[in-house]
């Protein structure tokens, strides 16, 4: 055994429980950095000691699981709130909402059936049928708003999605050209596995790994990110759809999870589906109150007129100005003199309840949109719990415990300061042996 | 889950806020339930309490109109029955003075004053004929001419009913009596029969024997009519009541459904208070001791 070789044992201490204590101040340190994860020493005894690695504490399979899981829940939660704004536009059960405002029409017309001699009551059912339509014009406006605002977070959407894939891509090379087992791979492993997630949540996709270290993404078999390469994606409209497509072939990017499926869902699918549904509400009041006004006679005695013209939300309109136009009686005139019954307007008083007229409509509606946004709701508030179960996992595996990083930070302490005395004792007898021997008798 | 073995630091206070923050959420949605007094505040709580208040709030509305167009027929009906009872009176004024002039020692003179008389019950019958209500003529039926009769007697109006709707079912009751109900049709209405007692009573007193008979043939078409009217004035006092029973039924149902049961909800609220408590002190107490306090 060398002469020096206790030196050199502690001098690898000392440097291990450095590089150690450097370790555990950097895991304090990213203690609440989103996506960090902790770093563990590992130490070889060989001659002395070797660090031989810094381990990144990260399990692979529990990542995947959260990128396919918040994929999942980017598409809900984009479901959930969009059926939430389109609620926002029914107000119901309120006493300022649609409903109030056709119970209104219908007592106008009850009030012009009690005295349909009362020009003030059929003036009050000619404005009530213009607050009607002014609403559901409004309401047809307000849904066109949701889908174009949803149009721009898509477009937003994307233009990150495309940042994160680049970064990817750009972390796969730094990675490569990183040496394994260093603070400095895990940093960017850390960034790289982030960045993933940011974009499973946006677009989902599918997240390989190779033997080399490179990620790869996909997006239904489409490579987004290759090892060495990656795509961009655009919103395109076209013939009203609304599409994301991939930048260099104009193809059709495959989006099944994450924030832009619910975005595509909300601009494609949902909102037009409330919007045609607004429409037949429309449909229902114009149809039943046109039928009605048919059926009679207006205080001149000429037989009635439409009170609405058009059939969807965004073009219904009050026809008429003049409230004497209102078809109160339902009998013809008698040699040339206008009946004063009341009858057609008693009958449209009625339309309230009729079958297949505007109320029934519209509260089948309201009901159909609270059940649609109570599952959204109740699904995206399972999965996110979900999700925290999964966080939970993750964060068990990789986050940093303070407490466990100050019991490491006092075992490597006190090793460090071991190691020292152990070097000074070697010092000391090494002084006895060179200073201090062969002197007796002196 | 999985159960965790080991707790990371920001996991940790991450969880605590999420506890605390579910618990506020509920707190301020039993708040909003007390300060609206409303249990539904968008139809996804609960959609089909939401059908509920609607079609509650509709039926409500519904009501309300026919108790209106209830109170409007009464008014409209006793203005009609006033009417009807001074026009009964009239006749029976009239057939009195017909068998005045019928009675044998009834002279040329006192006929002819008789006969002034039965021209002055005429003229007032006409002016109750053309009567109205509100400026609605009352026995026009439903044309919208200002007078039931002319001056000579003739009737001007149509026989066209004026209902009003009394419930939802459909159910409708007439508010009016057209000219003809009170005054008889045609030929033998009360005006054509005064003018011909006038002419008999100064020209021909024989013929009064069958203007006896004309007369009261009138007489009892005035009695119908008024037991008509009296009879409808009595079916829509009914009927006012069972609409207000209706009203406070509505009303009833409704409030069970949307208005907030407050002793419930502000003792949630108090549970929830309590709890919200706890869940800080705790936090508070869990989330400062880390091994750095016990180090040196």
């Amino acid at each position: 055994m060398s002469t020096w070789s206790g030196i050199s044992t502690a001098l690898s201490s000392l440097q291990a429980q450095r590089v150690a204590m450097d370790v555990a101040g950097q895991n304090i340190a990213n203690v609440s950095t989103p996506g960090y994860s902790r770093q563990r020493v590992d130490m070889t005894a060989g001659i002395g000691v070797d660090v031989s690695s810094i381990q990144r504490l990260h399990s692979g399979i529990l990542g995947d699981r959260a990128r396919t899981e918040s994929a999942r829940m980017g598409d809900l939660n984009v479901t959930s709130a969009v059926l939430n704004e389109i609620e926002g536009v029914f107000p119901e059960p309120s006493s300022s909402g649609f409903q109030a405002k056709l119970d209104a029409l219908w007592t106008g017309f009850a009030n012009v059936a009690r005295d349909t001699t009362n020009a003030a009551a059929r003036i009050e059912v000619i404005a009530q049928a213009n607050v009607l339509t002014g609403w559901l014009n409004d309401a047809a406006q307000q849904l066109t708003n949701i889908a174009d605002n949803h149009t721009q977070n898509l477009t937003n959407l994307v233009t990150s999605a495309n940042s994160y894939a680049q970064e990817i891509s750009e972390l796969n090379i730094a990675i490569a050209r990183t040496p394994e087992g260093t603070s400095a791979i895990n940093a960017l492993m850390d960034q790289r596995s982030y960045a993933a997630s940011q974009l499973a949540e946006a677009v989902g996709g599918t997240y390989l790994t190779d033997d080399n270290n490179k990620m790869s993404v996909f997006l239904g078999g489409a490579s987004f990110v290759g090892p060495s390469n990656y795509s961009t994606l655009e919103v395109a409209t076209s013939g009203g759809t609304t599409s994301v497509q991939w930048t260099s072939n104009d193809a059709t990017a495959s989006i099944s999870s994450g924030n832009a499926s619910g975005y595509l869902t909300a601009i494609n699918t949902t909102v037009p589906d409330w919007a045609a549904t607004l429409d037949t509400v429309a449909a229902a009041l114009a149809t039943t109150v046109n039928t009605a006004q048919a059926a009679g006679y207006d205080s001149t005695g000429a037989a009635g007129t439409a009170l609405f013209t058009g059939t969807t939300a965004s073009t219904i309109s009050v026809a008429l100005t003049n409230g004497l136009n209102i078809a109160a009686s339902s009998v013809a005139p008698v040699s040339g003199v206008a009946s004063l019954n009341g009858a057609n307007a008693d009958s449209m008083a009625a339309l309230g309840r009729a079958a297949g007229g505007p109320d029934g409509v519209y509260q089948n509606m309201v009901v159909s949109l609270g059940f649609a946004t109570q599952g959204a709701q109740q699904t995206s508030e399972t999965v996110q719990a979900f999700m925290a179960g999964i966080n939970g996992q993750i964060n068990s595996e990789s986050g940093v415990n303070i407490d466990e990083e100050m019991a490491n930070l006092l075992t490597y302490q006190r090793a460090y300061e071991a190691a020292a005395r152990v070097l000074t004792a070697i010092d000391d007898a090494l002084d006895t042996l060179i200073n201090r021997t062969g002197l007796v008798g002196r | 889950m999985t159960s965790i073995t080991r707790l990371a630091t920001g996991a940790q206070s991450l969880q605590n806020m999420d506890s605390v923050g579910a618990m506020s959420k509920r707190m301020a949605k039993l708040q909003e339930q007390i300060s609206s007094g409303k249990a539904i505040q968008r139809a996804s709580e609960d959609p089909s309490a939401t059908r509920s208040v609607m079609t509650l709030r509709a039926e409500q509305t519904r009501m309300s109109q026919y108790a209106q167009n209830i109170d409007n027929g009464l008014l409209r009906l006793n203005a009609t029955r006033t009417q009807v009872d001074s026009i009964n009176d009239q006749l029976l004024k009239a057939r009195e003075i017909v068998v005045q002039g019928q009675a044998t020692n009834s002279t040329a003179s006192s006929r002819s004053a008789l006969a002034a008389q039965i021209d002055v019950i005429a003229s007032s019958l006409l002016v109750a004929a053309n009567s109205d209500f509100v400026g609605r003529a009352l026995f026009t039926g439903a044309t919208s001419a200002d007078t039931a009769y002319t001056s000579l007697g003739a009737y001007v109006g149509d026989t066209n009913a004026v209902t009003t709707r009394v419930d939802d079912f459909g159910s409708t009751v007439r508010i009016e009596l057209n000219g003809p109900e009170v005054f008889g049709s045609g030929a033998g209405n009360a005006f054509a029969v005064l003018t011909s007692i006038a002419s008999n009573l100064r020209s021909a007193p024989a013929s009064l024997s069958v203007d006896l008979t004309s007369l009261d043939s009138v007489i009892t078409t005035a009695r119908g009519a008024q037991s008509t009217v009296v009879s409808r004035i009595n079916q829509l006092n009914e009927l006012r009541d069972v609409t207000a029973d209706r009203i406070l039924s509505v009303t009833g149902a409704l409030a069970a459904v949307e208005d907030t049961d407050l002793t419930k909800t502000v003792m949630e609220l108090t549970m929830q208070q309590t709890s919200y408590e706890a869940a800080l002190y705790s936090t508070a107490q869990i989330m400062q001791p880390s091994l750095m306090d016990f180090l040196r």
